[in-house]
């Protein structure tokens, strides 16, 4: 966090803009992933397959060293913990799903369905820590104070995006928090752990879907209570601001 | 929430829910091979914005929330992600703004009304529109009218799940209205 913090008063906001934006391009235009991949095609040492993911990884590790050194090793861990978490969840459910449901890959090859999973996956441990690197870039305290500045309604509206970006950035740093919470603390939500244990019923395999279930609702609602949490104190930080000079 | 009532603690509560419901929409994510669409369960907080907060508030985290969800990991069904959830969260709000008091008959309509547009709107776009539009640009030719039939499916077990779990997070709660101490 204190990474964060000095490089928020190194570089000028749009710098930073400027920069992440093309940080992020090869994902937004597909240039020059495009380019490159088809030049590794050329060398005829690479199937397209091949090509695709050593370019994807080459891109990622791009991404991951741009957050390494502006968050610093240990956001760039908790970031990659959870795109990694994320990214795996999807590719497998995928996986299952398709051998359950095979009417749901209507009629695709097993390798093209294998090959768009693993897409979905470098895309996720690429563009989380990304988007997470763009919103805590910039300081919303600052943001804050320098619409405060402004002059009549745009100072409001500004003041009611201030405060939503804030709320964003708060809500991105403690859900994602809510992972290493849950390895610490209910290690049993990771891991059904007493599948193994004695006296344990033949249907306890069954209990998976319990589990899910439990999963789920414990995540929905500590999800609610951590981003609401503090959201009382924020609002009543922005609406002393807004009385203090309203018509500022 | 009537007009004119729009504070600063209902922006807040919106920008909480529009980043709970993409990472609702990023956590739970079962990929749809016919399409490359996915199934999710970011509708639930989409429903409770629309029962909640009303139409306004539904559109916004409908059509930003799942959005950004699928920014990472699925850019191509962004345009139908904005316009359908959008248009969600906005009926459901609509038809739940006509509810008297904290009766349940309206908002359970509102909620389903919403599962149902998530079914037709992700339908149409996947059969009509996205094929019409990959004809000049191809990466938008990811579906057909027979990968839309397959993925109306899940769409169609998103959107109960969307309208039972808002509903019982509007129940639960209910009682706190934005602004009001």
């Amino acid at each position: 966090m204190e990474t964060h913090t000095e490089n928020k008063r190194t570089f000028p906001w749009w710098l930073k803009f400027v920069l992440l934006l093309v940080l992020g391009l090869p994902g937004f235009s597909g240039w020059p992933n495009g380019w490159l991949i088809q030049r590794l095609q050329e060398t005829g040492l690479f199937t397209v397959e091949i090509a695709h993911i050593g370019v994807w990884v080459f891109y990622a590790c791009c991404v991951w060293l741009v957050v390494l050194v502006s968050a610093g090793p240990h956001k760039l861990l908790a970031y990659l913990g959870a795109a990694f978490i994320l990214g795996l969840t999807v590719a497998i459910l995928g996986a299952v799903m398709r051998g359950l449901f095979p009417f749901l890959a209507a009629g695709m090859g097993r390798d093209a369905t294998s090959f768009k999973l693993i897409r979905i996956f470098f895309n996720i441990i690429i563009f989380l820590p990304y988007s997470i690197l763009f919103i805590n870039s910039f300081s919303a305290k600052k943001l804050i104070d320098r619409v405060a500045r402004l002059d009549g309604r745009y100072r409001t509206a500004g003041l009611h995006l201030a405060l939503a970006f804030r709320v964003f950035q708060h809500t991105g740093e403690v859900v994602f928090n809510l992972f290493q919470i849950w390895t610490e603390e209910y290690p049993e939500k990771i891991i059904p752990r007493n599948s193994g244990s004695p006296g344990v019923r033949w249907y306890a395999p069954g209990k998976i879907l319990v589990w899910i279930w439990a999963c789920i609702h414990a995540w929905i609602f500590a999800c609610i209570i951590h981003t609401f949490e503090p959201i009382p104190a924020m609002v009543a930080e922005v609406e002393r601001i807004n009385r203090a000079n309203p018509e500022a | 929430m009537k007009k004119n009532e729009w504070t600063f603690a209902t922006t807040a509560i919106v920008a909480g829910l529009i980043a709970l419901s993409a990472i609702a929409t990023m956590v739970i994510r079962i990929p749809i091979p016919a399409t490359t669409g996915y199934f999710n369960i970011g509708d639930v907080f989409v429903v409770l914005a629309g029962l909640w907060l009303g139409p306004l508030a539904g559109a916004l985290v409908g059509g930003l929330g799942p959005t950004i969800a699928d920014a990472i990991g699925f850019p191509v069904f962004i345009p139908a992600t904005m316009v359908t959830k959008g248009l969600e969260g906005f009926l459901v709000g609509l038809i739940a703004s006509r509810a008297q008091g904290s009766s349940m008959k309206l908002r359970t309509v509102a909620a389903f009304v919403g599962g149902l547009t998530v079914v037709v709107g992700y339908f149409v776009f996947e059969a009509y529109i996205y094929p019409a539009m990959g004809k000049s640009m191809p990466a938008f030719a990811v579906t057909d009218i027979g990968a839309a039939i397959v993925e109306a499916f899940p769409n169609t077990v998103q959107g109960i799940i969307g309208a039972v779990g808002g509903l019982a997070l509007w129940k639960a709660l209910s009682g706190y209205q934005p602004g009001k101490k």
